[in-house]
């Protein structure tokens, strides 16, 4: 995204050279030298050259000059030119002047790998998952080559639902189904996740710290305790493409830069159709590198927001490692907690637009709230539908034949799947989808009676299933790397 | 690590450990190009579109991945342990699977399944974490719990009202009083920095709040005299011209207002604002202060009958003399004498954080002297309103309901907010029942009207636990767009929480949050109790 407004990473204002700058490229000409060295150097040769031509003397008043500046222009220090040693300390006046910076998020990087994802594959291996700058204004996509999926990682917030009339509810929850039914043409966008994150973070001191009248210090003790802390609830939504997928044939075998653009453009164009279904339109970005980094790093260390930037970013030479270890059924991460927890049952009664709001809005429990959805094509679906529907017409005439009362449960769904089917037909195709919920705390006390309350808040709703010796891997689909349903 | 290791600080079994990460990659620039990210100031996408020639880009590819497979030795290397859970891949298939608790395998996950319309319901966008505001901490909403802060002008500068005017209500003791100290105080902080002005303080509560912060307490009587007609000195920014006529309609007004006051069913008649005027213009051509008892004096002399005013002769001049010596006589020889007839003695500082107009001499029973008091302080207030010194003033009408009662007042207040954005100042006014507006702007009248623009034009509403009757009137006639949550909301709120109601879209529930020594000194509550 832009880059504007770039500040300088706290701490590092007067160090000269703080700035995580690139490798310079080193591409040779001649031997050591570079192109512009052999240029500089053969245009000395030639001055001094039109000078004998010219007549004048091998040795004039100029040819200490001429060989003062081909020394200069030979000489190679930390395998850098004079020239390039004077343009590079230009740049940096001109950047400290300026204030400006952006070496990792722009353009010219695009296609580039910008990171290595370090993180354990389904298999528990390292999977090559690697960050690449997109065209889109130095955003990074997470790409695993592997599989050949390229996923875009986007920070939005949402317009709140939780006191607006039923018929803006309503609204919405038909925006979010258009949305959904535009994947319908998109056969390349193989899952999107949507992350709603309840998360702690410190909140920003007053600028006014040093008064002592009542009203400073009123502001002072509250910053220190009962505001000390305030819940940031944000979205991190991951749009997932593979071209292998495409619908166009010209784009089943494409390079990492046709994927960047591919990407780009199915971002571009979904993520405007959410515009309906609450998304605040002014608050959606594209996460960059840094900015990811930021986001993993902040996940279980609230200090950690202390690092960065007005942006989001992390300075490159943070360390975002965090260690972890695994329990039958939850993880030690960092300094916290976690544990995921699948939900299994969905509400089996009608329930009202923006119900998911109850889950979302945690007021002192840190949740992440992953939903992946993918689109099923409809003659997909209705394979799978109708084969649903036969089993439990099977169950429905056994109880028939045996004299069985028939099961209300069997009914139900028999009548249930019927709908989806005819909804099928019309809308051509449906929705799959899966929910965990991932809770934080700071020790597993705190963890155990934070599930029990997420349970009982949501009772009637959504039944949760414990997720033994999985938690790992769906720790791993928590993180705002939209990497849940990657074992699909 | 080995697979399954004994945690003995949990006392549980660790089926792996190691870590994970997210490693920068620094990406391959040229001196040319790195100079130009720093250097150029603009925006990078707009003019750095220039790409690498083809047989350059390859070469640094290659390099960039040669590069990159060093990085990953490299790190192999110097950090084995983050690659504990590559050590899985390598085990044996039987002792990944056979081995203890089946560790490293995880079965798919199923899928759920929804029609496209049935999967609208899984929209999650449904809370909104963002802050809306920038400003002073206010509290803690109890829909989010994210912190709420909130600066007057920020709604406006946000593009979410078009005003900067607002109101609370609620009953007694469910913390309006409260949240209004708290919100004025901190406005009063750097770098919001704004000025504080208290219409009325009939209980002496904001006086308190004013000495904490280093305002001033304005009180009347026993010697000290605040004179309504007091311009005060010409700020030096004003022009004249434009000064004298804001002066002539302050003063004018102030006479309106309190003779309301005095005499609350009849408003002024067309004879008796022409003397008036007359009065005050007589008094500018002689460039003297204009006070109550001096007034008098010239309406008691033979002034009327000499000077000249248009649409009414000497005998009807005299009579609208004589009605307005009745009026306004009880000022200075009556029993609200001592108070505003005079020059004043008071001086008002414009630049004090919180200036507190202190009633807390009016006793309760005493109607009319609150009104009078009400009037003649609201002349104040308007004077320090119109500096226009390029301060942000935040006026607060404690007793709303007194203000409310006289139409003068609400005709000022009304004028007010409208000029808000010129005058740069923001009207707050607090309410205690709304119900009780019928009992003196009953449906239907002209200042019912009024008050119902005051209130629906105000675009933050900060709404305390109601009445039932004051739900109703909130509902409909205040609040058209009132949805059945907020409702709700009203109905259950807890102690301390409001509904903030800011322009068209910003709704929230908000608990007030004060520290111990500020709620020593904000709390009134003290004796409600028992």
């Amino acid at each position: 995204m832009s880059i504007l407004g770039v500040i300088p990473v706290a701490g590092h204002e007067n160090e000269p050279y703080s700035s995580s700058f690139a490798p310079l490229l080193r591409q040779k000409t001649a031997l050591m030298w570079s192109t512009h060295q052999v240029a500089v150097a053969i245009m000395v040769i030639l001055w001094y050259a039109l000078g004998l031509a010219l007549g004048s003397g091998p040795f004039t008043p100029v040819t200490p000059v001429q060989l003062g500046m081909l020394a200069a222009d030979l000489l190679i220090v930390r395998r850098m030119s004079v020239w390039q040693l004077l343009g590079l300390r230009l740049g940096l006046l001109v950047r400290r002047a300026s204030g400006r910076s952006g070496s990792t998020v722009s353009p010219l990087t695009a296609d580039s790998t910008v990171g290595l994802l370090d993180v354990p594959g389904l298999d528990g291996s390292i999977t090559p998952y690697r960050i690449v700058n997109s065209h889109f204004a130095g955003a990074a996509f997470v790409w695993d080559a592997r599989r050949g999926e390229a996923t875009a990682l986007l920070r939005v917030s949402a317009l709140s639902a939780q006191l607006v009339s039923s018929d803006v509810k309503t609204m919405r929850a038909q925006g979010f189904s258009a949305a959904l039914h535009a994947l319908d043409d998109r056969p390349d966008v193989t899952r999107v996740t949507i992350q709603a994150r309840s998360l702690r973070r410190p909140i920003d001191p007053s600028q006014d710290g040093a008064g002592q009248d009542l009203a400073s210090r009123d502001l002072i003790a509250l910053e220190a305790g009962e505001l000390r802390e305030s819940m940031r609830h944000d979205y991190i939504l991951g749009v997932t493409v593979d071209p292998g997928r495409s619908s166009d044939e010209r784009r089943r075998s494409l390079g990492l830069h046709e994927v960047g653009n591919v990407l780009c453009e199915r971002v571009t164009q979904w993520c405007g159709t959410l515009l309906a279904a609450g998304v605040d339109g002014g608050d959606l970005l594209w996460l960059n590198a840094q900015q990811l980094r930021g986001e993993m790093k902040s996940m279980t260390d609230p200090d950690a927001y202390a690092l960065l930037d007005a942006q989001g970013r992390l300075a490159d030479d943070v360390p975002v490692a965090t260690s972890w270890r695994e329990y039958d059924d939850h993880m030690s991460v960092g300094p916290c907690v976690a544990r995921t927890l699948w939900v299994d049952r969905w509400p089996e009664r009608d329930v009202p637009a923006a119900w998911l709001g109850a889950l979302d809005a945690r007021l002192d429990l840190q949740l992440v709230f992953t939903l992946v959805l993918r689109m099923r094509g409809e003659r997909e679906a209705k394979r799978a539908l109708e084969r649903q529907l036969n089993e439990a017409d099977t169950i429905a005439r056994f109880n028939t034949r045996l004299g069985r009362q028939s099961d209300r449960r069997n009914t139900n769904e028999s009548w249930l799947l019927a709908g989806q089917l005819h909804e099928n037909a019309v809308n051509g195709g449906d929705i799959q989808f899966q929910g965990f919920a991932t809770v934080i705390s700071p020790d597993i006390e705190h963890l155990d009676n934070d599930c029990r309350r997420l349970m009982a808040s949501t009772a009637g709703l959504l039944h949760f299933d414990r997720m033994r010796d999985q938690q790992l891997r769906r720790w791993i689909g928590a993180l705002p790397l939209g990497l849940e349903g990657r074992d699909a | 690590m080995s697979i399954r290791d004994h945690d003995a600080a949990h006392g549980e079994t660790v089926l792996r450990a190691g870590s994970y990460g997210c490693a920068p990659v620094m990406p391959l620039l040229s001196v040319r190009e790195l100079a130009r990210v720093d250097a150029d100031g603009i925006l990078a996408h707009e003019g750095l579109a220039a790409r690498l020639p083809a047989r350059r880009r390859r070469r640094a590819e290659r390099l960039a991945a040669r590069d990159l497979k060093a990085w990953e030795h490299a790190q192999q290397r110097a950090e084995p342990d983050t690659h504990v859970a590559a050590d899985t891949l390598i085990l044996p298939i039987r002792r990944r699977i056979l081995g203890p608790g089946l560790t490293g395998y995880a079965p798919k996950v199923p899928w759920h399944g929804a029609s496209m319309p049935q999967a609208g319901l899984l929209d999650p966008f449904t809370v909104s974490g963002r802050p809306p505001f920038d400003g002073p901490l206010i509290g803690r909403s109890l829909l989010t719990g994210g912190v709420w802060r909130y600066d007057a002008w920020q709604p406006y500068q946000r593009g979410v009202a078009t005003s900067v005017n607002g109101w609370v209500s609620g009953l007694m003791g469910s913390g309006k009083s409260l949240m209004l100290k708290a919100f004025a105080t901190r406005e009063t902080t750097m770098p919001w920095n704004r000025r504080i002005i208290i219409e009325g303080d009939p209980k002496g509560e904001w006086a308190r709040v004013a000495n904490a912060i280093g305002g001033q307490v304005v009180r009347v009587g026993r010697g000290a005299y605040l004179n309504p007609l007091d311009p005060g000195p010409r700020p030096a920014t004003r022009d004249a011209r434009d000064w004298r006529g804001d002066v002539l309609a302050m003063q004018r007004d102030a006479l309106s207002s309190i003779g309301r006051a005095l005499r609350p069913g009849t408003p002024s008649d067309p004879r008796e604002q022409a003397v008036l005027s007359a009065a005050m213009l007589d008094h500018h051509s002689r460039d003297t202060t204009p006070t109550i008892a001096g007034l008098l004096d010239l309406l008691q002399s033979q002034w009327p009958e000499q000077v000249t005013i248009r649409g009414i002769d000497a005998s009807q001049a005299r009579g609208a003399a004589n009605r307005l010596l009745l009026l306004y006589d009880p000022l200075v020889h009556g029993a609200e004498a001592g108070a505003f007839e005079h020059e004043s003695t008071i001086g008002i500082d414009p630049t004090s954080p919180m200036i507190v107009f202190d009633t807390g001499s009016v006793t309760e029973s005493n109607e009319l002297r609150k009104r009078l008091y009400m009037a003649a302080m609201s002349a104040n207030v308007e004077r320090l309103c119109a500096q226009r010194d390029g301060r942000y003033r935040i006026v607060i009408a404690e007793e709303g309901h007194q203000l409310l009662a006289n139409p003068e007042l609400v005709k000022r207040w009304d004028w007010r907010m409208r000029m808000s954005g010129e005058l740069g100042v923001s009207n707050w006014i607090l309410l205690h029942e709304l119900a009780d507006l019928d009992k003196f702007a009953p449906l239907g009248s002209q200042t019912r009207t009024m008050i119902r623009g005051i209130l629906t034009l105000s675009d933050t509403q900060v709404i305390y636990r109601q009445s039932a009757a004051g739900l109703k009137s909130l509902d409909g006639e205040f609040i058209p767009d009132l949805t059945d949550d907020e409702r709700t909301a009203i109905r259950t709120m807890p102690a301390y929480g409001a509904l903030w109601r800011v322009g068209g879209t910003i709704r929230d529930v908000v608990r007030v949050a004060v520290s111990r020594q500020a709620y020593e000194t904000f709390n009134t509550d003290e004796h409600r109790g028992g």
